[in-house]
């Protein structure tokens, strides 16, 4: 299953552990080096398929600072999709890099 | 305060369910991104909308034939009321003001109005039988309360008109 940049990177947010919305919406957004803006509808909309795909598992919610929180982890199912999307990845990026440096060599010889 | 009550205020857009399990934690984070800027709280109210909006056509997706053909006949029912109480607004307005009860009328169309807001969208027909119930009950209420004016004012059973007529 490929996994489009937001999924990729929220999934990739909690490889360290659990965290809440926010903190996956920040984390994503230094993952990708600000390339991704997780807003709340999209990481809401995002983490309820992951939780329906059991990519992820939501906690008991608690409160904090007199607002409720719920902290999100990452399964073994979402980390292998997380490793399989990884190395689907590099390997097009290999694949595309070989081609370019191939072809960048023709052109100049 | 302003923010949590523009943020609450967006919170119907998402379906009953989610706003059930999630509502408070997207709260929060619409709270806590929106701190930046008042650009970053429209932004994420915005989001939260389009959001909810999306799991609402999502929602509609799986619903099946049925169910939506039952909504459709539901959401025609609150259109067709709403225009007849358009008519009878628009005709008390050019009227002029006949009728002592244009309030409870005005009631009754700002009902409906939110029942093809909220509870339309959320393709759940108990939650539509529901609203059709109470707007049902309203207009019945409006009704006689309009027969009993039109009663005490004329002293005639309605239907028939009022007229001068000596002989």
């Amino acid at each position: 299953m490929e996994l489009r940049p937001p999924s990729y990177f929220a999934l990739a947010a909690l490889i360290d552990g659990p965290l809440h919305g926010y903190a996956i919406a920040q984390r994503a957004r230094e993952l990708s080096g600000g390339q991704v803006r997780l807003s709340t509808g999209t990481l809401y909309a995002l983490l309820e398929r992951a939780l329906s795909e059991s990519l992820v598992t939501a906690g008991e919610p608690y409160l904090e600072g007199g607002r409720q929180r719920r902290d999100y982890t990452l399964t073994p199912a979402g980390r292998a999709l997380l490793a399989d999307e990884a190395a689907r990845l590099a390997h097009a990026a290999r694949a595309v890099s070989s081609r370019l440096r191939a072809t960048s060599e023709a052109v100049l010889t | 305060m302003i923010r949590d009550r523009i943020g609450r205020a967006a919170l119907p857009a998402c379906p009953p369910a989610v706003r059930q399990t999630r509502g408070l934690e997207m709260l929060r984070m619409v709270l806590e991104a929106g701190e930046q800027s008042g650009w970053a709280l429209v932004r994420e109210n915005g989001s939260l909308i389009l959001g909810g909006v999306r799991e609402r056509r999502a929602i509609t997706a799986r619903a099946g034939a049925r169910r939506l053909i039952a909504d459709a006949c539901c959401q025609a029912v609150l259109i067709w009321s709403m225009l007849l109480l358009v008519s009878v607004l628009n005709t008390e307005i050019v009227a002029g003001p006949t009728q002592q009860l244009l309030v409870q009328t005005l009631v009754v169309a700002a009902v409906l109005a939110c029942a093809l807001l909220f509870t339309g969208p959320t393709r759940q027909p108990p939650a539509d039988l529901r609203v059709l119930v109470l707007a049902a009950g309203l207009m019945l209420i409006v009704a006689t309360g309009r027969l009993w004016m039109m009663r005490t004012r004329t002293g005639q059973p309605p239907g028939r008109p009022v007229t001068n007529d000596i002989a």
